[in-house]
């Protein structure tokens, strides 16, 4: 892997965490639902919600995951899409597999019961760069796979069912740097890439060309750096809380 | 990302240090003041209540916390307060998240938890702010 041979520093903090706990990740809505992921033994393939109004929590489990799925290492939140079925849509990648899956999360007002539903649409099938370091985000119509060392991917999904394309309209396409743990959209079009590169960390600002299946750079911005990869956490971590070198 | 009424956004960056910059301006990232010590490893931003929270370490590391700031005045926020926080185990915070009046969080633990807290609704007096900074340094 190119990061470990440009930055050796960083092999220890790589191999030391194979056997450690994976980084866990959250989002919120805006009327006070969080959705994260879990390291609970036995439930990786679950994901949690915490509503603040009711200071319930739930773990929620789906029997209809495919078998593919190993556990969820971060999650994204499209607030706006399905508003009108009176649910947002949620996203969760697992890093292993490097699948995607979607979920209607329901708030209490919209539920029988007043309960969080959490409910599986479905996952993407082909698999999608996710090494050492990945995150998620996703607006619009659009989520985008940061991809680590291996290349930025991006789905479609459709906004009135939250369902994902089940193959990329971009995969693993590289920015000639050497990799980027997470991401996070500006717009649909616009995503902003935490960035490794052969001389120190930063945002790349890319722009997503959906006619040409393409990504293009349109700007960086080096960002300053205290903390190297002294707290870093493979592999599923997002920009959010992951790399250390950025979070959106 | 901090996306204001006026279609202007910002974009806050953890990574030891917190910056702010503008996405769509080539420039320069800026370099906003924390108390010593915090590492910023985490990040999210509260459009509607004009905050942005921070997930970090102080204590090199030993200790978890989360920072609070006001950006109503986007390239110059003003730390509202910090707070340190724990988990299930002996991980470190890697996952925050806030939205209307609350802040989520989440730690690398062996865990379903998640942490919730109600975000600062003012300023701190300076006094007031000095003494919980006193009390995690």
């Amino acid at each position: 892997m190119k990061i470990l041979q440009l930055l050796p520093a960083s092999i220890f903090v790589l191999s030391c965490c194979n056997d450690a706990a994976q980084a866990r990740n959250i989002v919120t809505t805006n009327d006070g639902i969080a959705i994260g992921t879990t390291n609970q033994s036995g439930l990786r393939r679950s994901l949690v919600t915490y509503d603040a109004n009711t200071s319930q929590q739930d773990v929620h489990q789906f029997s209809n995951l495919p078998n593919t799925i190993r556990g969820f290492d971060d999650v994204a939140l499209d607030s706006d899409a399905m508003a009108r079925q009176g649910g947002v849509v949620a996203f969760a990648i697992d890093a292993s597999s490097g699948l995607v899956c979607s979920f209607n999360l329901s708030a209490r007002s919209s539920t029988r019961r007043g309960e969080v539903s959490l409910q599986l649409i479905g996952c993407t099938t082909q698999r999608v760069s996710t090494s050492p370091f990945v995150g998620i985000d996703a607006q619009r119509g659009t989520l985008v796979v940061s991809g680590g060392t291996g290349g930025v991917s991006t789905f479609r999904y459709d906004t009135s069912t939250g369902r994902l394309s089940s193959r990329p309209t971009i995969r693993n396409q590289t920015l000639n740097e050497i990799g980027h743990p997470s991401v996070t959209l500006v717009s649909r079009n616009i995503a902003v890439l935490c960035t490794d590169t052969r001389s120190g960390f930063g945002i790349t600002i890319a722009n997503i060309n959906q006619s040409s299946r393409s990504l293009d750079r349109s700007r960086f911005f080096p960002v300053e750096n205290t903390v190297n990869f002294k707290y870093a956490i493979s592999p599923g971590m997002s920009c959010e809380g992951l790399l250390q070198l950025c979070s959106l | 990302m901090y996306f204001q009424n006026n279609g202007r956004s910002y974009l806050y960056v953890a990574n030891g240090p917190v910056t702010v910059q503008n996405p769509r301006r080539n420039g320069s990232p800026t370099v906003v003041n924390v108390p010593n010590g915090f590492e910023a490893l985490t990040v999210d931003v509260n459009s509607d209540r004009s905050i942005a929270v921070f997930g970090g370490v102080i204590q090199n590391g030993a200790r978890s916390a989360y920072l609070e700031l006001d950006i109503s005045n986007p390239l110059n926020p003003r730390v509202v307060t910090m707070e340190v926080v724990s988990g299930q185990g002996r991980g470190r915070i890697t996952g925050i998240a806030s939205a209307g009046q609350d802040i989520f969080y989440v730690f690398d633990d062996d865990s379903s938890s998640i942490g919730h807290a109600r975000i600062q609704q003012s300023l701190l007096e300076d006094s007031e702010l000095k003494d919980i900074l006193s009390r995690v340094e």
